[in-house]
């Protein structure tokens, strides 16, 4: 099956379509957009200038008709962290890329005006987008859908992005159409804005890829499929509870951001859980088993609605209930999903944004708990004032500018939802990978281990950070491990019978390895050095909870976690 | 013999073989003494890699034995939120 690879040029507005160099045969997703940009972009340029570059791309497996194989990658050099960026998102654009041929997309220079990228198949127009300054996310999507028709997929910025905030997303429609997806790490909205771009579209097309061995795929995904129905977690936990499954173990744990991380756990944890989120949504009628794309069965997003059935936010996520609920000490799912709900639609990431105003609530600025100090900060970020903007950098500038000592931060990027003291595995990611303080970039939260316990837990966070790359290279949604991870071998038919090229075990892990150094060198060159490496002061010297947990595995130890593949 | 633990499984997990008391909070579990986390986790109706289980705050790890008075707390493993 071959692969396209689509450039466009903002400058001088061409568009040029080639196939994949052969080098790329066996690169998806992050793989690819990593490759890409430490070949394309250099290493001295400014995120925000027209040097940097979007890449979009598909996964490997992205197209078939499989379930949650159709994820985003997004690359660029990140505005927040500085460095080499991979964001990822669900939704229906990477499919779509995928079905009319592209299965990469860069994006070169600057616009003079905010524009509309269309596509469709291989033509390209670049279009006004004036009378959309300043729509909110929810509102760009309606109106692109009154402009182009509703057989699209798109990708947009809302305010936030426009204004070149740090922490700005980029909106990626859904199966309904809606924009409700976020490519939220790292502050790629930013770059989006800096290049004048408000949103991308693409003319949905129908049908899947059929492979190269279609009979032999089909049977590939039929027993996919069942391994997904059989496993509890795909077929059942995520899809009744979503993400949020996830406060029960975290809370257990003491991992439980609350307060601006100065607790790990809550007595009113079970206002934000799972059962809590089910309950609610199933009683108000809401949706708690909604797919972000088409084919999904875990189908883990849910539609909140407030108790007259009027859609409040799509979809209510662990991290976000997490930074924006206990770690603002708000244990309330109807008041964060309203604070989820405005930053969604500004355009923004949930994760830096709730760091950042936990830190000025641990700051005395505003009360814990206080949620409509919450919502005045919120129209402050709106109406693009100076603290506004400061919230919009997010948490770690947040903290320097107030002169706190208590920042949740790894390479200018917030801190998502554990507490590395008590789930140290975690910390070990958050602290060496590329990405910053990324949940994407390889959880280990229960490999067999003792998360309290250091022993374990580089080598462990080493694995996890190569299967995420595997994962977001694969287009294969992170949920899908618990089912999939026993049974690579038949992500390696599936494939061999889409290609039609043998795929092996050491085509993935060599990917994912060579993934990891280029990222880390291209980082090295940024200037982001050994001290980018490292938690702040306040897990490894504040103890936390009545075990006294701190994170400490030693600067030494984290510095070899890549040292078995570093020549 | 038998030792005492105090066992509570996460609603999450649904029911399996124990009394539905233990869905709602830590009840007095006996158990033979030197009984592992493997053994408890297959008498009880679940697969030890698709659970998470907390002893004391703590997880542990598919060996433990268990003592005593623990506060044994099994949840569903995942990956992410």
């Amino acid at each position: 099956m071959k692969r396209n690879l689509m450039r466009i040029n903002l400058e001088n507005k061409e568009t040029n379509i080639k196939e994949f160099d052969e080098k790329y045969n066996k690169l998806g997703g992050r793989a690819l957009t990593s490759a890409l940009i430490s070949e394309e972009v250099r290493t001295d340029i400014d995120p925000l200038s027209q040097d940097n570059k979007l890449i979009f791309a598909t996964g490997l497996l992205t197209g078939i008709n499989a379930s949650s194989v159709h994820r985003l990658s997004l690359g660029s050099i990140s505005p927040l962290t500085g460095g080499i960026k991979e964001s990822n998102s669900g939704g229906i654009f990477a499919l779509n890329m995928a079905l009319n041929g592209v299965n990469a997309l860069i994006v070169e220079n600057c616009l003079s005006n905010l524009s509309i990228i269309k596509i469709d198949g291989f033509n390209v127009e670049i279009l006004d987008a004036q009378n959309y300054k300043g729509l909110k996310t929810v509102e760009t999507g309606y109106k692109l859908k009154e402009q182009f028709g509703s057989n699209i997929s798109f990708v947009c910025v809302g305010p936030a992005g426009e204004n070149q905030l740090l922490t700005a997303s980029i909106v990626v429609s859904d199966a309904d159409g809606m924009a409700s997806r976020h490519l939220g790490r790292g502050g790629l909205g930013a770059v989006m804005g800096a290049k004048n771009i408000k949103a991308i579209v693409i003319i949905n097309r129908k049908g899947f890829l059929k492979g190269d061995k279609p009979e032999d795929l089909k049977s590939n995904v039929k027993e996919y499929l069942k391994i997904l129905a059989n496993t509890k977690q795909t077929s059942e936990i995520y899809t009744k509870y979503g993400t949020a499954a996830m406060v029960d173990t975290t809370n257990a744990l003491d991992g439980m951001p609350t307060m601006n991380f100065r607790y790990g756990s809550h007595e009113n944890a079970e206002e934000l859980n799972g059962i809590k989120l089910n309950s609610i949504i199933t009683d108000r009628g809401g949706d708690t088993s909604h797919a972000c794309m088409p084919g999904c069965t875990i189908r883990c997003s849910n539609i909140y609605t407030d108790s007259n059935k009027n859609e409040i936010v799509r979809s209510l996520e662990y991290e976000t209930i997490v930074l924006c609920g206990s770690n603002l000490g708000i244990f309330d799912l109807d008041k964060v999903a309203v604070i989820n709900s405005i930053i969604n639609n500004l355009g923004m990431d949930s994760i830096d944004v709730g760091g950042a105003i936990g830190i000025m609530m641990d700051m005395g600025i505003l009360d814990f708990g206080d949620y409509e100090g919450v919502i005045k900060l919120l129209e402050e970020i709106e109406n693009n004032t100076l603290v506004g903007r400061l919230i919009g950098s997010g948490t770690f500038r947040t903290g320097v500018v107030l002169g706190s000592k208590r920042i949740p931060a790894v390479k200018g990027q917030g801190l998502p939802g554990y507490d590395p003291r008590a789930v140290k595995g975690h910390g070990v990611t958050f602290s060496t990978s590329a990405m910053g303080a990324d949940h994407t970039a390889g959880m280990n939260i229960r490999e067999g281990l003792d998360s309290h316990s250091k022993e374990g837990q580089i080598e462990s966070s080493f694995k996890m950070q190569k299967l995420a790359i595997m994962y977001d290279s694969a287009g294969l949604c992170l949920f899908t491990h618990v089912a999939v991870r026993n049974n690579i071998d038949l992500i390696l038919e599936m494939l061999t019978n889409l290609y039609g090229i043998k795929w092996t075990l050491n085509d993935l892990t060599s990917m994912s390895e060579k993934t990891l150094l280029i990222e880390r060198n291209f980082n090295r060159k940024r200037g982001l050095g050994v001290y980018s490496d490292r938690l702040p002061r306040v897990f490894t010297e504040e103890y936390l909870g009545d075990e006294n947990l701190i994170f400490d595995i030693t600067p030494d130890n984290l510095d070899q976690i890549f040292s078995s593949i570093e020549d | 013999m038998e030792i005492e633990i105090h066992l509570k499984i996460n609603k999450m997990l649904g029911d399996v073989k124990v009394d539905k008391s233990y869905y709602d909070s830590f009840e007095m579990m006996k158990i033979v003494k030197g009984m592992s986390l493997l053994d408890l986790l297959t008498e009880i109706g679940f697969k030890y890699d698709e659970t998470i289980t907390i002893v004391n705050g703590k997880s542990v790890n598919i060996e433990y034995i268990f003592n005593n008075e623990d506060s044994v707390y099994v949840l569903p493993l995942l990956v992410g939120g």
